[in-house]
C-alpha cells in the first residue's frame, strides 16, 4: 500500500494528494453466507437452510476478516512528469482491525438445533481459537526513485487499542438423559486487554511497525513491486487479563434444598458460571507480533491504452489467511469513468470475483469503489467472501 | 469485559456493520427455533426434611425416630416460699436520753459563820489561831447563797432526776438541827428542803431528793436556815476560822421532759435484737442473697446530728458483714431531718438461725443512734423523737437451706397440646412406641409424684383414649437431689416412669394422631417430714421438672395419610420467554417404601386463582425383598407437557403447592424409614426455544 501501481499519470503540475480509503478483506473458507445474510437480513432459518449452513462445514472451520481505514497527505518533489514517478514524503494515521477464528461444526450445529440431539451423548467443540486486534497507526514515510527503481521505507509508531487471544483446546458438553443435568469440560485460555481501554488512540498498547516497498519497472508497460506491510510488534501494558479454565462443570438448575420449604429457582447466572469456571487474573503485559503482510504486485499500465490491469500475491504468515492471489482489470470507459472487473483466490475465502469503477474529476477529485466479492454475496451457498475497497482522493 | 466465547461482541458488530453497508436492507431479527433439553431444578427429600430438627433423630441402626417431649409441670421456687418484704420500725423519745451529772460545792467557813454570830461569833474571830474552848452557838442562819450552773445547762424539765445535798462539817465542833433549802433563783420555785439533825465534826452527811416534775434552773439559790452547835463541850480545841461546813449538790439520772442543756456524747438507742423474716411457709437456716435490697428511712426532730450504725453480722459478703453508717442532720419538729436509702444486698450469705444459732429464720442485727457531745447548750425536749425504720426489700434467694416442709401439690386436670403429630391423618399403626414421664429433682428434698389421668385426644376426629397402664395412680418416689455442702454441682434425683407396648396401650393411644394429651398430676415434698433436720436444700432455677418423653420410632404402616404442602415460590430466574411447547418431566428416585400419588399445583397467588400449571402422578414405593431396608431406589417419572401459554404463565407462579397421598408397601405391613432414604426429585425440561 506504499508504492502505488496505478495507471501512469501526468501530475499536471500537482504535488499533494491527500487520499481517504479503506479496505475490506472478510470471509471464511468453511462458512457459507446463509447464516450472515440472515443474521442481515432478518427472517426465521428454517431446517432446510439450518442444514444448509451447516453443509460444509467440518471439523476446523475458519473465519477472518481485516479491515484497513487510512488517511494520508503526499508530498511530491521531483521533475518527472509522471507522478508515480515522483519522489514523495507522505504522512499517514491508519486504523487497523484484524480479528479470525477457528471452530468446529459442532459448535454452529449446537446453535441452531440445540442440545436435545445429543441427550445422552457428549458434543465435543474443542479447538476453537479466536484472534483479534486493533490499532492505530501514524506513519511517516519516503519514497525515492533510483532510475528504474524506487523504494519506500516508512516507520510507525502504534496505538493499541484492543486484542483479544484466545483459545479452547477442550471443550466437550454432555446431556443427561432426560436433561437431568449438563456437563461442561473445559480447558482454554484467553489473553485480552482491559476493556475500559478501547478507544481510539488510548494506546492501550503501544509499538512500532516498518512498512518497505520497492518497484521496478521491468517494461514500459509493466512494473513489478514488492512489499512489507506491518512489520512490527506492539506491546499491550498492564493491566492485561488471562482467563484460565481448566475444569468439569456441572449445571443442574436450582438446587432446592428442601421442597417442603419456601424455594427459589435461583439459577446462577451467567457471570455467576462463568465465574465458576474461568479464573481471571492480571498480568503484566502482553506482546503480539503484527500480522505482517507480504506483496508481489505485477502492473501493466499502458499510458496511451484504456486497458490496464494489476494482479498480487499477498501472504500474511502465522494467520488464517492464505496465499492470496488477486487481479483486476480496468477499461477506460469514458475520459473520467473506469470500470473494472476483478477476481481472485486464497486469503480468507475460497474465491472472489467482483467488479470496480472510478471516477476522476478535472484530475482532482478521484473516487474510486471496488467490491471484489460481489459475485459471492450473489451466491449465499458458496463460501463466504467480502472482499470491498473504497477511496476518495484529492489532487492539489 | 471477561471472554469465554472466541467472538467478541465488538467483532461481530464490527463484520456486522460491514455486512450492513452491503446490505442495507434488514427487516426483522433473524430467529430460528432449537430444541433444549435442560435441568430446571433439583431437590432432595428425605425424612428429615421433614420433622424439625428438634424432633428427629436416627438411631444406630439409622431408624429414623421422631422425639417428642413436652415440660408436664415445673416446680418453681416461688411454689415453695417467698420472702415477704419485712419492717422493723421504732420511734426513739427524748426520755432516753441522758444528761451530765451535775456536782456544785458551796463551802461555808468558820470565819463566816463567826461573822453572823454577833458576840460569841466575835469571840471566835477573836480566837482565831488559838485554842479554846468553843461555846454552844446557835441557833444561827445563813444569808442565802447563789450557786450557778449555766455552763450545763439553763433549765430542765425533769420527769425524773436525783439530787444528792452533802453537807461536810470540817470544823472542830458538831452542828445540829441543820436546815435547808434548795430554790431556783429566778422564780424562787423550792426544789427542796431538806434537815440534817447533828452532822458531827469531821464528818459528812448526805441526804437525797427527788427532782421529779421540777423544774430546775441553772441559777439556784441555796439557804441554810438555822444551824445550831452544841460547841466543844467544854474541851478546848484549836479555832481556825478558815474550817467550814461544805455543802455539796450532786443532781444526777436525769430524765428531762424538756431541757436547754450541754449534752455528753452518748448512745441514744442500742439494741440487740433477732431480725425475723415473717410469713415464711419453710423454715430457713440459711439463704444465699440473689438479690434484693435493705432500706433504710431515718426521721428525726432532734436538733443535732445523729450518728446512725446499723449492722447484720449475720450477713456476709466476701467476708465482710454488712453495716450501715449514717449520719442524720439535725432537725425539728417542723421540719424533721429525714434520710431515705436502699442498699443492694445481692451476694450475701445470710445466717438465719438467730443469734444463738438454735432458731431460724432470724438472723441478729444492731441498731445504734448516737450523739456526739453537743460542745453548746442545745434544747430537746420530750416531744423530739427519732424514727429508725429497716427493712428487707424484694429479697430472693439463689440458694436456701433448712427445712422445706411438707406440702401437697396438685396440678390440673390440664392438657398440652401433642402437635408433632397434627399434620397427619389417614390410618396409622404405631409400633415400639415409648413414653418416659421423666421426673428430675434438683431440689434437696424428698417428693412422691402420682400421675393420676392422662388420655391422648384427636380434635379433628373426636376420638379420644385412655391411657392404660398399671404403673400409673400410685405413688413414684422421688429421691432428693444433693450438693457440695451448699455449693453446686447437683446432682438431682432422678425417676422415671417408662410406658410401652409391655405394660401399656400407648401405641394404639397414638395411632389415633392426638393433637392434645390430658393428664393431672399430684406431687408431695417431703412426706416424710423434716428428715434431714433442716438441710433441705434449694438453689435458684434448679428445680423439680415433670416432662414427657416420647419416642416414636418410624415404624408403622400408613393408609391414606395425605399431606399438603404450600411453598413460596419465585421463578424469576426462570428465562423461559422464547420457549415454545415442550414438556416438564418430574423425574423422582424413591427410597421410601412408601407409594405416593402427588399432585403439583403452580398458583400465582394460593387459593385466589385458577392453577397456572398442573400435574399428577404417582411415585412407586421403593420395594422391600429381605428384612427392613428397601432394595436401592425406584425411578417414576411424571410428564407434563406444557404449551407455550402454560410457560408464559409458570413465570408468574408464586405458589407450589404438592399434595401427596401416602401408603406403605406392602399392604398391611408395617415398614420401617431409615435416616439415609431420600427421594430424589428433578425437573427438567424439553422445550422448542426460540432464539430471537
Amino acid at each position: 500500500m506504499a508504492s502505488s501501481l496505478s495507471a501512469q499519470e501526468k501530475s499536471g503540475g500537482k504535488n499533494f494528494d491527500l487520499k481517504l480509503g479503506s479496505t475490506l478483506v472478510a470471509g471464511s473458507p468453511d462458512a457459507n453466507l446463509i447464516f450472515f445474510h440472515k443474521l442481515v437480513a432478518g427472517g426465521n432459518i428454517n431446517d432446510e437452510e439450518k442444514s444448509d449452513i451447516l453443509k460444509g462445514l467440518g471439523n476446523n472451520n475458519r473465519i477472518g476478516a481485516m479491515i484497513e481505514t487510512q488517511l494520508y497527505g503526499r508530498f511530491f518533489s521531483g521533475s518527472n512528469e509522471h507522478i508515480e514517478r515522483k519522489n514523495y514524503y507522505q504522512i499517514v494515521v491508519r486504523d487497523f482491525y484484524w480479528g479470525e477464528a477457528d471452530f468446529n461444526r459442532n459448535l454452529v450445529d449446537l446453535i441452531l438445533n440445540g442440545n436435545k440431539k445429543y441427550e445422552n451423548k457428549s458434543v465435543d467443540l474443542s479447538g476453537m481459537k479466536f484472534k483479534d486486534l486493533r490499532f492505530q497507526t501514524f506513519e511517516v514515510g519516503r519514497y525515492q526513485r533510483f532510475g528504474k527503481m524506487g523504494f519506500y521505507g516508512g516507520l510507525g509508531l502504534i496505538s493499541g487499542q484492543r486484542f483479544d487471544d484466545a483459545r479452547i483446546d477442550r471443550l466437550s458438553i454432555f446431556t443427561a438423559p432426560l436433561g437431568e443435568f449438563i456437563d461442561l469440560s473445559m480447558n482454554g485460555n484467553a489473553h485480552y486487554s482491559k476493556s475500559s481501554m478501547n478507544r481510539f488512540f488510548s494506546f492501550a498498547g503501544i509499538g512500532t511497525s516498518f512498512t518497505l516497498a520497492a518497484d521496478i519497472d521491468i517494461h514500459r508497460y509493466w512494473n513489478l513491486g514488492l512489499e512489507v506491510n506491518r512489520l512490527g510488534f506492539i506491546q499491550f501494558g498492564k493491566p492485561t487479563r488471562l482467563a484460565t479454565a481448566d475444569t468439569t462443570y456441572r449445571f443442574e438448575g436450582a438446587v432446592i434444598n428442601n421442597i417442603l420449604d419456601s424455594f427459589v429457582l435461583d439459577f446462577k447466572s451467567p457471570d455467576d458460571i462463568r465465574n465458576d469456571i474461568v479464573h481471571v487474573s492480571d498480568q503484566p503485559g502482553y506482546r503480539m507480533a503484527l500480522p505482517s503482510g507480504f506483496k508481489v504486485k505485477l502492473g501493466y499500465f499502458p499510458s496511451n491504452r484504456r486497458l490496464s490491469g494489476c494482479a498480487s500475491l499477498e501472504w500474511i504468515p502465522s494467520t488464517n489467511f492464505r496465499l492470496a492471489l488477486q487481479t483486476l482489470v480496468d477499461y477506460k470507459l469514458l475520459p473520467i469513468l473506469k470500470v473494472g472487473i476483478s477476481a481472485g483466490t486464497g486469503g480468507y475465502s475460497v474465491w472472489n470475483a467482483g467488479a470496480g469503477a472510478e471516477l476522476r474529476l478535472l484530475n482532482t477529485l478521484i473516487i474510486r469503489a471496488d467490491l471484489q466479492s460481489a459475485f459471492n454475496l450473489i451466491s449465499a451457498e458458496r463460501p463466504a467472501s467480502w472482499i470491498a475497497s473504497t477511496s476518495v482522493k484529492v489532487r492539489l | 469485559m471477561q471472554k469465554i466465547l472466541p467472538l467478541s461482541c465488538n467483532t461481530i458488530l464490527y463484520i456486522l456493520t460491514i455486512i450492513f453497508i452491503f446490505n442495507c436492507c434488514q427487516r426483522d431479527n433473524p430467529s430460528w427455533n432449537i430444541d433444549v433439553l435442560a435441568p430446571i431444578a433439583k431437590g432432595k427429600l428425605r425424612i428429615s426434611d421433614i420433622a424439625p430438627d428438634s424432633l428427629y433423630k436416627a438411631d444406630s441402626s439409622g431408624l429414623a425416630h421422631l422425639y417428642f417431649e413436652r415440660a408436664l409441670y415445673n416446680l418453681s421456687v416461688d411454689s415453695f416460699f417467698a420472702i415477704s418484704d419485712t419492717t422493723v420500725a421504732k420511734s426513739f423519745a427524748i426520755d432516753s436520753l441522758r444528761l451530765y451529772t451535775l456536782n456544785i460545792q458551796y463551802p461555808l467557813t468558820l470565819g463566816a459563820i463567826a461573822r453572823q454570830s454577833g458576840p460569841v461569833g466575835a469571840l471566835i474571830l477573836a480566837l482565831h489561831g488559838s485554842t479554846f474552848a468553843i461555846p454552844a452557838i446557835g441557833p444561827l442562819s445563813v444569808p442565802p447563797v447563789d450557786l450557778n450552773a449555766d455552763t450545763l445547762f439553763t433549765s430542765m424539765t425533769l420527769d425524773d432526776g436525783k439530787i444528792d445535798v452533802r453537807f461536810e462539817n470540817n470544823l472542830p465542833v458538831d452542828i445540829t438541827d441543820v436546815r435547808f433549802v434548795l430554790k431556783n433563783a429566778n422564780n424562787g420555785l423550792k426544789l427542796l428542803e431538806g434537815n440534817f439533825p447533828i452532822i458531827r465534826a469531821n464528818t459528812a452527811e448526805s441526804q437525797t431528793f427527788s427532782l421529779s416534775g421540777l423544774t430546775v434552773e441553772s441559777k439556784l439559790t441555796v439557804e441554810v436556815s438555822n444551824f445550831s452547835s452544841p460547841g466543844s463541850g467544854g474541851k478546848p480545841v484549836l479555832v481556825d476560822t478558815s474550817n467550814s461546813i461544805i455543802a455539796a449538790l450532786k443532781v444526777y439520772d436525769l430524765r428531762p421532759s424538756k431541757a436547754t442543756a450541754v449534752w455528753p456524747a452518748q448512745n441514744i438507742i442500742e439494741q440487740y435484737l433477732d431480725f425475723n423474716l415473717r410469713r415464711l411457709s419453710v423454715k430457713l437456716k440459711f439463704a444465699k442473697i440473689k438479690s434484693g435490697k435493705v432500706y433504710l428511712k431515718l426521721l428525726s426532730t432532734i436538733d443535732d446530728t445523729l450518728h446512725f450504725y446499723y449492722s447484720l453480722p449475720g450477713a456476709v459478703k466476701n467476708g465482710k458483714g454488712f453495716d450501715i453508717r449514717k449520719d442524720l442532720a439535725p432537725g425539728t419538729t417542723l421540719q424533721p431531718s429525714a434520710i431515705y436509702e436502699e442498699y443492694d444486698f445481692s451476694g450475701y450469705d445470710l445466717d438465719l438461725s438467730g443469734s444463738n444459732k438454735d432458731t431460724f429464720n432470724a438472723t441478729p442485727n444492731s441498731i445504734i443512734v448516737s450523739i456526739d457531745s453537743t460542745g453548746i447548750q442545745k434544747t430537746f425536749s420530750k416531744a423530739d423523737n427519732i424514727l429508725v425504720e429497716l427493712g428487707f426489700k424484694d429479697l430472693k434467694p439463689s440458694y436456701a437451706k433448712g427445712y422445706l416442709g411438707m406440702d401437697t401439690f396438685t396440678f390440673g386436670p390440664n392438657f398440652t397440646s401433642f402437635d408433632f403429630l397434627k399434620d397427619l391423618n389417614g390410618k396409622f399403626k404405631f409400633s415400639d412406641i415409648q413414653l418416659n414421664v421423666d421426673v428430675e429433682n434438683k431440689i434437696g428434698a424428698d417428693g412422691s409424684l402420682i400421675i393420676g389421668q392422662v388420655a391422648a385426644l384427636n380434635t379433628i376426629t373426636g376420638q379420644q383414649l385412655s391411657l392404660t397402664s398399671s404403673e400409673l395412680n400410685k405413688p413414684l418416689g422421688v429421691s432428693r437431689a444433693s450438693d457440695q455442702n451448699g455449693f453446686p454441682p447437683i446432682l438431682p434425683g432422678k425417676t422415671s416412669l417408662q410406658l410401652d407396648k409391655t405394660n401399656s396401650n400407648i401405641n394404639d393411644c397414638v395411632s389415633i394422631l392426638p393433637d392434645q394429651l390430658n393428664y393431672a398430676l399430684t406431687l408431695i415434698t417431703n412426706p416424710n417430714g423434716n428428715v434431714s433436720d433442716y438441710r433441705d436444700f434449694v438453689y435458684d432455677g434448679q428445680l423439680l421438672d415433670i416432662r414427657l418423653k416420647m419416642d416414636v420410632p418410624l415404624h408403622f404402616s400408613i393408609e391414606n395419610c395425605s399431606l399438603l404442602d404450600t411453598s413460596d415460590l419465585n421463578t424469576s430466574g426462570l428465562n423461559l420467554q422464547n420457549a415454545i411447547e415442550g414438556k416438564l418431566y418430574l423425574k423422582v428416585e424413591n427410597e421410601f417404601p412408601l407409594d405416593s400419588d402427588m399432585e403439583i399445583k403452580f398458583e400465582e397467588q394460593a387459593g385466589l386463582s385458577q392453577a397456572l400449571l398442573e400435574a399428577a402422578g404417582r411415585i412407586n414405593a421403593a420395594e422391600i425383598v429381605n428384612g427392613d431396608r428397601t432394595t436401592g431406589s425406584k425411578t417414576s417419572i411424571i410428564e407434563i407437557p406444557v404449551t407455550q401459554d402454560q410457560v408464559n404463565k409458570l413465570k408468574k407462579a408464586h405458589i407450589v403447592i404438592f399434595k401427596t397421598r401416602f401408603n406403605t408397601r406392602p399392604d398391611n405391613r408395617q415398614v420401617k424409614i431409615f435416616d439415609d432414604y431420600a427421594m430424589k426429585l428433578s425437573l427438567t425440561a424439553d422445550l422448542k426455544y426460540k432464539i430471537d
